[in-house]
């Protein structure tokens, strides 16, 4: 048996321990700047990440942000809810009042489809998930189109015409993207070949750093991600060895601002605007899947570094006009092709 | 050593003890178990720090602020459960803790002076061997040896012939005469009289916390010593009024069979008969099935063949609790692995097998009053020394810890009582005790089959003696009972 | 599958496994100190996570690699000191501390790096490369994998031996194993438990920040969840080898090894699901233990030393 103070201060360390744990994913909510009447609205998303991970959950914040201080409106994110928590989190934000409850990532799907029914005139929106209800939303954006157009840079700049890239996960949204990626090079060169790999994390920089080794010892010379912090790591070692990179998800230039040839922006911010927009002018239909294209204007490629010839730059602005008129369709492939 | 004084919670284990030791003598401190023998030494060796009282070597105090101190006095302590690190060699036990932390290793140069050492004292021992493939009674020189390779002049010894056979144990003596003539003072604690009488010069006895006397050896008597030591005279015999008249039979065992842990027979046919108000004694050197009987008895061991009977009736024996509800109750041989649970109070150990029902629980909530009250209540009726119904069961000594174990297991209030080595380890007081306990409950009527090794033991106590060998009743005695016939059955020798 | 068998992908692939291996080696060999002494620390991941924070944000502050090192292994004996703190002179339970110390630091670093930094971090810091050692590195095939790594990957092989040297030669190794196998033995013959395992706290702290480090010097990014569960895999490795550093070495290697050989055949269109490849070092820490149960070693028991998470009290 324990002295008491022992045990008291044991206890006061699980006790700190828990806050910290607490403070770690804590809300991250913002009032509107002047508040001097009711907020319009009250927008609340929920993710996995937190919002400093540079691939997801920051333009997921930078989104909603943007889209609240647009409107004047209330908004709060939680970072890091465990699936377990999920229903739990949705369903404490609909009882609170928020009018529109996104879920930024397709684990949110079975806690919203699960709440969504009890809160009927509460609308919710799953970015890149499903659920059905008469009130949610399935967000799926046509990323592939955007990937797409960085195959095409891809395309001009290997030598080696081996290609390589990586993706957080398995998973349709990703795959679709290092897939149309792949398309979009062999649209420059029929004889490119693609390679893969899905490390199944987003944050392990080292397993992106030597999935990039072990690609260029197999032969690829340019390099793109759709796997955050992970891809990140990979960009790194690539340009480290003199290869060219492609950033994803924000501009990576900074990461060498002449072999990281440009970035491709998914639009993830863009698409939580267009989402709020449409809710706030009454657009947002539930039970019908938002499928934000390159015609909304939402994804983009970074400024181009002065490795990107001329030839590639024209191809790409000729692809994009091309498929915003509809005369190209991207082909959707959700399985990875290896 | 003068006025020392230790107080552990809820008990004084060491009251204003003075002991003074004479260089190069052999001293022995007798005492019962739970006296303050060991507390006492630990304080010497500075495992312990006294409350109070001051400690003088050769003839200037000192303050012992732990066993590196002591160590540098040149004290060393041989404990009863040996400080040696298993895995690790001779050599490194040896070594361990000798130089600084920032040293090297010279394991070579420590093994040659360990050997030349070992074959000066005659304590010869493998500096190579790892300590777990040695007998214990080579642990013990390794101990030994771990002292002298460190020079010390004063050795404390705490009941070192416990884990050693009577032969080995008069070689150790002689060892321990050769030290004396080395120069080396030996503390020897123990609570066997005959030992004290043996080897020490003089002898200190320790009762209840307290030094009762110094005497020199030569000038005194084992009686006067036991009596010194129990603050009483002892009960040789056991004084007890014959079995009663009427007994009925109530505990049948007829041709049982069960295995040992290894899978072989160790119950071949066992038929004995239990009656009320007898204390059978089933006799036999160790080893031949009364581990596995006293298993079997309590549920805990399945049987191959045979029935048990109970009041006349076969019973199905496969579950403890089932056991222990048809009034067989068991006072296990081993008091801290199956009696006791070591670091649960002495209230909660009182009520393990009844915390499930009234007056201690009520619809699974447990009514800590009651509780504590029938810990209190054993504590006053059975005379557990230096207890509070808070303490925990692991601090007593083991006369107290079965003293516990028998009150809990009467109170039950069986019609059979089962007991496997009721005093093994006990120091006569609490001998005594257990002793006069179970010939209460005998009177009460109940029946009791006392299983024991200690032949002395089951002669005073039993009404009857049935002698098992080989897993099978060898034959019955009944008083008065002839030595040398039971000699014979012990033996194997048919009847 | 010809591609398979070439030299220069053998080469490849055991210097890649070296790299993935360096981390998790640099924390199992302090950790195998930490439990020789009687300690299970699972606070190791969080100290590994407070390392790369700390070595992240001083080489933000300072841009000197040398200075970053030491600030990690600064960081890295604080909270050797704190855990210490609860695992010896509180005697509180090892699991339940070192699981919410571990949990404890997600929380706390991605609240300061909220704090500390504002900005997007890509790029910002000049990051440590490989430091091939002159003429070594020259030797064909070893030359790649041995030589031309980086000075963290060669501070760890360098360690491995050490630490064999430190437990199996000194007296203070010698003192570390008895205090975890009989502490009671020990404290009898002078040795202070409580000094000694203090002290094995700290060296498995400071050498886990270090693991830690490493990611800031040679990645310079910073996420909370970057490790995954590398600490976790230090202490299966620690278990995988036995408690002893030259198998703990062994262990590392192999599981840089499964990493760098997956990489490799994703890389040749050949997938492996990586959820196999997650399960790997526990699988092969589990048959290491079944192996063990067979074999003893110099541990007191299959499942480590004797005193293994038992406070010790006189």
């Amino acid at each position: 048996m324990l002295p008491f103070y022992k045990r008291a201060l044991t206890f006061l360390f699980l006790s700190l321990a828990l806050l910290g744990l607490l403070v770690g994913c804590a809300p991250v909510a913002a009032p509107p700047e002047p508040a001097k009447e009711a907020p319009p609205a009250k927008v609340a998303m929920l993710m996995a990440v937190s919002c400093d991970d540079s691939g997801w959950g920051t333009p997921g914040c930078e989104g909603i942000k943007q889209a609240a201080t647009k409107y004047g409106i209330e908004y709060s994110i939680s970072e890091k809810v465990a699936i377990a928590d999920a229903e739990a989190a949705v369903r404490d934000y609909a009882a609170r009042g928020y009018n529109l409850i996104i879920g930024h990532g397709f684990q949110y799907g079975d806690a919203i489809g699960v709440v969504a029914p009890d809160f009927p005139d509460t609308s919710f929106a799953i970015y890149a998930g499903y659920a059905e209800g008469q009130n949610i939303t399935p967000i799926d954006p046509k990323n592939h189109e955007n990937g797409y157009l960085a195959g095409i840079v891809a395309g001009h700049l290997t030598k080696s015409k081996v290609i390589g890239s990586i993706g957080g996960f398995d998973i349709p949204t990703v795959v679709r993207v290092l897939e149309g990626y792949c398309l979009g090079a062999q649209s420059v060169d029929p004889s490119i070949r693609c390679i893969y790999n899905y490390p199944g994390n987003w944050a392990d920089v080292q397993k992106g750093a030597e999935a990039a080794q072990a690609m260029m010892d197999a032969g690829a010379d340019v390099f793109f991600h759709d796997a955050s912090l992970t891809g990140v790591g990979m960009l790194q070692a690539a340009t480290e060895a003199g290869k060219y990179g492609i950033g994803f998800g924000t501009c990576q230039d900074a990461i060498h601002k002449d072999l990281i040839a440009t970035s491709a922006l998914d639009g993830i911010a863009e698409t939580m605007v267009l989402a709020v927009d449409m809710f706030m002018e009454g657009k947002l239909v539930g039970g019908q899947t938002l499928r934000p294209q390159m015609a909304d204007g939402i994804f983009t490629l970074c400024p181009y570094s002065g490795a990107v010839p001329q030839a590639a730059k024209d191809a790409v602005e000729t692809a994009r006009q091309q498929i915003v008129s509809g005369e190209l369709v991207v082909e959707e492939i959700s399985t990875p092709s290896n | 050593m003068l006025d020392i004084t230790k107080r552990f919670p809820g008990v004084v284990a060491n009251d204003r003890v003075s002991l003074s030791v004479r260089k190069g003598e052999i001293h022995a401190l007798l005492g019962e178990n739970g006296a303050g023998k060991t507390t006492l030494m630990n304080v010497l060796y500075g495992l312990y720090r006294p409350d109070a009282g001051q400690i003088a070597i050769h003839g200037r105090p000192v303050e012992i602020s732990g066993p590196r101190a002591a160590i540098d006095l040149g004290i060393g302590m041989v404990h009863q459960h040996f400080m040696l690190v298993p895995v690790l060699s001779v050599a490194e036990n040896v070594i361990l803790g000798l130089h600084g932390q920032a040293s090297l290793l010279d394991l070579a140069a420590t093994s040659r002076r360990l050997s030349k050492l070992a074959a000066q004292t005659g304590l010869s021992v493998d500096p190579a061997a790892k300590v777990w493939q040695l007998p214990v009674g080579v642990q013990q020189r390794v101990e030994i040896l771990k002292f002298l390779f460190r020079g010390a002049d004063i050795l404390i010894l705490d009941e070192p012939t416990a884990v050693l056979t009577p032969d080995e144990t008069a070689r150790f003596f002689a060892v321990l005469r050769q030290l004396q003539t080395r120069g080396v003072t030996i503390v020897l604690i123990t609570h066997k009289l005959k030992e004290v009488m043996a080897i020490s010069d003089r002898v200190t006895v320790m009762r209840g916390g307290r030094q009762v006397t110094t005497l020199d050896t030569k000038g005194t008597t084992p009686a006067r010593l036991a009596q010194l030591m129990v603050g009483r005279d002892v009960l040789l015999e056991v004084a007890k009024r014959p079995a009663m008249a009427e007994r009925r039979p109530v505990l049948a065992m007829h041709d049982l069979h069960a295995r040992n842990e290894r899978g072989l027979m160790a119950l071949r046919g066992v038929s004995l008969t239990v009656h009320s108000g007898e204390i059978l004694g089933l006799a036999g050197v160790s080893g031949n099935g009364q581990e596995e009987l006293a298993d079997v008895l309590a549920g805990v061991r399945s049987i191959e063949a045979g029935a048990l009977h109970l009041h006349g009736q076969a019973r199905p024996w496969t579950h403890p609790r089932a056991v222990l509800a048809q009034g067989v109750v068991q006072v296990p041989a081993d008091r801290l692995a199956d009696g006791a649970v070591a670091d649960f109070t002495i209230a909660e150990n009182a009520v393990l097998p009844t915390h499930n029902r009234r007056p201690f629980s009520r619809r699974g909530i447990l009514n800590w009053p009651r509780i504590r009250e029938f810990g209190r209540r054993l504590i006053e009726e059975y005379d557990i020394r230096g207890a509070r119904p808070d303490s925990m069961a692991g601090w007593l000594s083991g006369g107290n810890l079965q003293k516990l174990i028998l009150a809990r297991q009467i109170t039950l209030d069986p019609d059979v009582l089962v007991a496997v080595q009721p005093t093994r380890g006990l120091d006569v007081g609490a001998t005594e005790f257990v002793h006069r306990k179970l010939i209460e409950t005998r009177d009460a009527g109940k029946a009791i089959l006392l299983i024991s090794t200690d032949l002395d033991e089951i002669l005073s106590l039993s009404d009857r003696i049935a002698v098992i060998y080989e897993g099978r009743i060898n034959g019955e005695l009944l008083p008065p009972f002839d030595l040398d016939r039971l000699g014979l059955l012990l033996a194997g020798d048919e009847a | 599958m010809d591609q398979m068998l070439t030299l220069t992908f053998m080469t490849a692939m055991l210097a890649a496994a070296f790299r993935f291996a360096t981390p998790i080696l640099l924390a199992a060999l302090g950790e195998i100190f930490t439990e020789r002494s009687g300690i299970l620390n699972l606070g190791i991941e969080g100290v590994m996570l407070g390392g790369a924070f700390v070595g992240f944000y001083v080489m933000y502050v300072s841009g000197n690699m040398w200075l970053t090192f030491l600030a990690a292994i600064f960081a890295g004996l604080c909270m050797g000191g704190v855990l210490g703190f609860f695992y010896i002179t509180l005697r509180a339970n090892q699991v339940v501390v070192g699981i919410l110390f571990s949990l404890m630091m997600v929380g706390l670093t991605s609240f300061l790096y909220r704090l500390l930094f504002h900005e997007t971090m890509l790029g910002k810091q000049e990051r440590l490369t490989q430091l091939p050692i002159p003429g070594l590195s020259q030797i064909p095939f070893l030359g790649e994998i041995l030589f031309t790594q980086s000075p963290l990957t060669y501070l760890a092989l360098l360690l491995a031996p050490v630490a064999h040297f430190l437990l199996y030669r000194t007296e203070f190794g010698l003192s570390v194993r008895a205090v975890g196998e009989h502490p009671r033995a020990a404290d009898t013959l002078g040795v202070s438990v409580t000094r000694l395992r203090y002290l094995s706290v700290l060296i498995g702290c400071g050498a886990a920040a270090v693991g830690g480090v490493f990611f800031s010097l040679h990645f310079g990014q910073f996420l909370d969840e970057m490790l995954l569960g590398r600490g976790y895999i230090a202490v299966a490795i620690v278990i995988f080898g036995q408690w002893r550093p030259g198998r703990a070495l062994l262990g590392a290697i192999i599981f840089g090894l499964v990493d760098a050989f997956a990489l490799r055949l994703q890389a040749l269109s050949i997938t492996v699901p990586f959820q196999f490849l997650l399960m790997l070092p526990y699988v092969l820490t589990i048959l290491a233990l079944l192996i063990s149960v067979r074999f003893r070693g110099d541990v007191g028991s299959p499942s480590g030393p004797h005193a293994l998470m038992a406070p010790y009290e006189r």
